[in-house]
């Protein structure tokens, strides 16, 4: 049995999966001074009934790391950088940066190295301490070396280069600020979660949702905090995924939650990525996750009447005055309307009613919902003419353009059921609403694959083949094809996932100990994301390749669920 | 003088977004807008799967370098740079500006097309309003292809600039505009597009076409006979550094640009004066480069030549952006760079053209009167056009009908032996954008006059803000 737990801004939770079944699930408000509280709740009730020493393993979707950055709550890190020449970063980051002199260029030659004796000179003014080098992807020995030296003087230091394969110096840099900066605070969380679990007597391994819609064991993700970041979007995607309810054409899935509805596009059955990755407050960081774009509607928007003009968000006050709340919201129209049945009905009415008494509570009621039905729409739109927009870069593409032009809605989250439909007549859509989809979140998180990136990149001419995720730089490689660079790419990520007891599926430590067989029953999964593959012409004549591959432990599910 | 750091949408009072938004991050409600000011258009189109062959300069790699080093940098995360796709340059636009042996289509791809369409993109962005300026970076190159087109020179088949000012054109109310190539070669194939054309003011500097492809670019190549003056060659000495291309354009091509009032200004946008490049031999640097920009304040730049793909133009694009985007472009230089010191004999050679240039600047409408005293109603003069990719000899005979107060149509009659398609007689006769129906007519009568007469295997009229290309059967 799979316990997965979703922390969201307005609701907590958790659901129990057994092969492919949901077997309980629970819904509890979120607890937001302490989310412990929410957790713990959550867990009692889904548990109440079964037998925990049946649970094979716990995924939780968090917003600890979220609310530590949105509310400016994390700690302030050392930053070190290695910029050499190029934009002014002064005033790139969240505090000023520590300038460590040196070059790496975009072959990855180191120019020029740092100083050693000059990083001896800085006085350590934090317990954390993050480094990040122009064009550390392209070789991190630079960055590998300051970090072993920096690594005496601080309790954690993070590197741009591990957090991120990609090209963009800045967007490292600010996933490295970061990860130092929450490795605290999950640290924390760390130890409330197994506290909490050690209560109820669960005792499987304890996984955490990342953005990119992968998972991580508890220790591997306090390596890689930021990663944990922005989880519910990933949360709600894994779901749809395991209700296997988006397939072919285009289509949009919303996740109507509280306050927020966010928005994601899937392209045949696969959802679509950032260009670049998150943004952590003002910040872009190269943290991967799935585009989803949040607009401030949700089924507990406060809904006002300013002289005959009526607004639908985009804040929540509290719940929903059918549910006891001091305002009238966007739910409370839709009981009005019959399309939702909850709560105190009367109150509904009369906090629609008392709006602006001169206008009939049903017409009201329908005005609200247009206006939110206008937003949505407007949201959409919004998503996919910038979906349209994204830059292409080679001639065939722009010739043959394959323009998103949405042919379906999926709809999932609280108020799906009461929403879902007037969504799909006013965009003219059909529309689906799997079953569950109240807690897709929690189901997705359980259902989540341990995952893993890396980029190879191989230059012929140097014999040099680098791995910047995995800190590896080795000489003398004799690849000169790109099927070749492929398939070590996929050796490299086969070995790791053996080395870290990775399976296609449950941990292998609950079954006992390591079992090869099983491994070969498992295959790995493995999703090559990008080919790059370029000619290099060096004095006119000979001609050598640089070749990237960027690879993945395929995010996906261990089981799909019935809907 | 022209450098008043005003853009187009400031100059002419237009501004709007296009309701663009580039909140479309995740938690979009984080990181609000900052207004930097200045906000600069972005086509970046490196055209990752297209060649001239393997090994060619144009091939696959050449922006990949320059792609690499502005995603580390980040710049396309920065809030005032707005990325914008190309789009495939409709045909009609094309054929109001190139004339094909045999056609366009036997030499045009769709890379070519994509191209052009990505500094229309540009212009679009500019003339709209959406942003302050912008910049094409785009390849495959124009600045060598001429009206006619028989083969491909100098790396160019379509002329994108030309392509892209007739877009302009024939959307846009803009009567004066200034190219300014700053590419090393000489802009042979602009120059001549418009050099009959005394609203569309050309001016390369370049390393003197003595020393250099292709051979042209000098002094007394001033303009057409009814547009003396809007032709501009300075051709520089091998081992010109930063100090004197930036002398030559506060001595020189700002006064004349202040002199020409333009509506707009075009940046052809070579990076082949940098002194790491394989095919020329001046010695500008990246930041030199980007200094160059702001002192000009283009309000387009398009990306020309530069084939120094892993040492020049990765930085000489980060200094150009950051520049075109009012950021600070000052931490731009080159690893490894050493400084090189202008030869005081460079210095001098420059004194020297700059001091030529104020003299026959001065004397330019005089020399228009007493040109149009010699020749009557038609101007003509035959010259031949070599396109080095195909080993292409073109024979041309140029006519301009020459008027009082108007401007007149040209005519080419052009003949080529030795190309893939054989033996090709082209006449084609360009109305110009300026004209009236007086002009027009005679344009027509002059076409079937001479088609009457035969010689030739097709006859073509290119009348660019009327009908288009019509072919004559």
């Amino acid at each position: 049995m799979l316990l997965g737990i979703d922390v969201g801004g307005t609701f907590t939770d958790a659901v129990i999966i057994d092969e492919g079944r949901i077997v309980t699930w629970s819904k509890q408000r979120t607890t937001k001074d302490n989310l412990m509280c929410g957790i713990e709740v959550a867990l009692q009730q889904v548990t109440a009934d079964i037998d925990e020493k049946a649970i094979e393993r716990v995924t939780l979707s968090t917003t600890v790391v979220t609310n530590t950055v949105v509310e400016h709550k994390e700690d302030i890190v050392d930053l070190y950088i290695v910029p050499g020449p190029g934009m002014n970063v002064d005033n790139a980051f969240p505090v000023d940066p520590i300038y460590v002199h040196g070059y790496t260029d975009h072959r990855g030659i180191v120019v020029e190295s740092y100083d050693a004796d000059a990083l001896k000179g800085v006085c350590h003014t934090h317990r954390y301490a993050a480094v990040s080098a122009k064009f550390a992807n392209r070789n991190p020995l630079e960055e590998i070396q300051i970090a072993e030296l920096l690594d005496v003087s601080y309790d954690f230091v993070s590197r741009g280069a591990a957090l991120s394969g990609a090209l963009n110096f800045p967007r490292r840099t600010i996933s490295a600020y970061f990860n130092s900066a929450v490795v605290g605070v999950l640290k924390e969380f760390k130890c409330a979660v197994i506290h909490a679990l050690q209560q109820i007597g669960i005792e499987a391994p304890i996984y955490i949702l990342k953005a990119d819609g992968g998972s991580l064991s508890l220790d591997g993700a306090l390596q890689k905090p930021v990663e944990t970041i922005f989880t519910g979007p990933a949360a709600t995607v894994l779901g749809l995924y395991a209700f296997q309810s988006i397939h072919e054409g285009h289509t949009v899935a919303l996740d109507i939650g509280g306050t927020t509805t966010d928005i994601s596009l899937w392209r045949n059955g696969v959802p679509l990525m950032t260009k670049g990755g998150v943004y952590i407050r003002e910040y872009p960081s190269a943290v991967r996750s799935f585009a989803v774009t949040s607009i401030g509607i949700g089924g507990e928007s406060v809904v006002r009447c300013v002289d005959g003009h009526i607004t639908v968000g985009p804040d929540r006050v509290g719940p929903s005055m059918a549910l006891g709340g001091s305002e009238p919201t966007l739910g409370d129209a839709l009981i009005v309307l019959g399309k939702a049945q909850y709560g105190d009905v009367a109150a509904a009415f009369r906090g629609i009613e008392n709006l602006d008494i001169s206008i009939e509570v049903v017409e009201m009621a329908e005005r609200i919902l247009h206006v939110a039905l206008e937003h949505i729409k407007k949201g959409i739109d919004g998503v996919v003419a910038l979906e349209n927009k994204r830059p292409i870069y080679v001639v065939d593409d722009i010739v043959h353009q394959h323009l998103f032009l949405p042919s379906q809605l999926v709809v999932v989250g609280g108020s799906a059921s009461s929403l879902a439909p007037s969504i799909g007549d006013y965009l003219g859509l059909p529309v689906k609403v799997p079953d569950g989809a109240a807690v897709t979140n929690a189901i997705g998180a359980a259902v989540a694959k341990e995952t893993m990136e890396i980029t190879v990149r191989v230059d012929t001419k140097r014999r040099l083949l680098v791995v910047p995720e995995l800190g590896i730089r080795e000489q003398g490689c004799s690849l000169r094809h790109i099927e070749a660079v492929e398939q070590k790419a996929k050796d490299i990520l086969t070995t790791f996932a053996m080395e870290h007891n990775i399976l296609d599926g449950i941990h292998s430590s609950i079954h006992g100990a390591f079992h090869r067989e099983s491994m070969e029953n498992h295959e790995i999964q493995i999703e090559i994301i990008n080919i790059e593959d370029f000619p290099v012409v060096e004095g006119w004549q000979s001609v050598e390749r640089i070749m990237t591959v960027q690879a993945q432990l395929q995010v996906g599910v261990t089981q799909y669920v019935e809907s | 003088m022209w450098n008043h750091k005003d853009s187009y949408r400031v100059r002419t009072g237009i501004l709007s977004d296009g309701g663009l938004s580039r909140s479309g991050h995740m938690q979009g409600c984080y990181g609000e807008q900052v207004n930097h000011g200045s906000v600069l258009g972005l086509v970046f189109f490196p055209a990752f799967d297209w060649k001239i062959s393997v090994t060619h300069p144009e091939r696959q790699e050449r922006l990949l370098y320059t792609r690499d080093q502005i995603v580390e940098e980040g710049l396309l995360d920065l809030p005032n740079i707005r990325e914008y796709n190309p789009i495939v340059a409709p045909w009609d636009t094309i054929e109001r500006v190139h004339v094909g042996a045999p056609d366009l289509q036997s030499w045009v791809t769709d890379a070519h097309r994509v191209s052009a369409g990505g500094a229309i993109a540009a212009a679009d962005a500019v003339l709209k309003g959406e942003v302050d300026r912008a910049f094409a970076l785009v390849r495959p190159p124009g600045h060598h292809a001429m009206s006619m087109v028989h083969g491909i020179r100098g790396f160019c088949t379509i002329n994108i600039e030309a392509v892209m000012i007739q877009h302009i054109r024939q959307n846009y109310n803009v009567k004066r505009i200034a190219i300014v190539d700053t590419d090393v070669h000489h802009g042979d194939g602009s120059q001549q597009v418009f050099y009959h054309d005394p609203d569309t003011l050309f001016i390369s500097f370049h390393q003197d076409g003595r020393t250099l492809y292709p051979g042209t670019g000098f002094m007394d190549e001033f303009g057409g006979p009814q547009a003396i003056g809007s032709n501009i060659n300075i051709p520089l000495p091998p081992n010109t550094g930063d100090e004197g291309i930036k002398k030559v354009l506060r001595q020189l091509v700002l006064p004349i640009l202040d002199e020409f009032k333009p509506d707009l200004v075009i940046n052809s946008a070579g990076q082949d004066n940098h002194v790491s490049d394989p095919l020329a031999n001046m010695n500008v640097t990246a930041k030199g480069y980007a200094e160059i920009v702001d002192i000009l304040q283009a309000d387009i730049a398009v990306l020309e030549g530069g084939y120094s793909v892993q040492d020049a133009l990765p930085y000489v694009n980060t200094g150009i952006i950051l520049s075109m985007a009012g950021l600070d472009y000052s931490r731009v230089i080159e690893p490894n760079y050493k400084p090189v010191i202008q030869s005081k004999q460079v210095t001098n050679y420059i004194d020297d053209v700059i001091e030529s240039w104020r003299v026959q600047w001065s004397k330019r409408k005089q020399m228009k009167a007493n040109t149009l005293l010699d020749c009557g109603d038609i101007w003509q003069q035959e010259h031949s056009v070599y396109y080095d990719e195909t080993g292409i000899s073109e024979d041309r005979l140029e006519k301009v009908r020459l008027y009082p107060n108007k401007v007149g149509w040209h005519s080419i009659e052009s003949r080529s032996l030795h190309g893939p398609y054989g033996k090709q007689q082209v006449y084609a006769m360009f109305i110009p954008w300026q004209a009236d129906e007086t002009i027009r007519s005679d344009a027509w009568d002059e076409a079937h006059r001479i088609k009457s007469m035969g010689g030739f295997d097709k006859y073509v009229i290119v009348d660019p803000l009327g009908a288009g290309q019509i072919l004559l059967d």
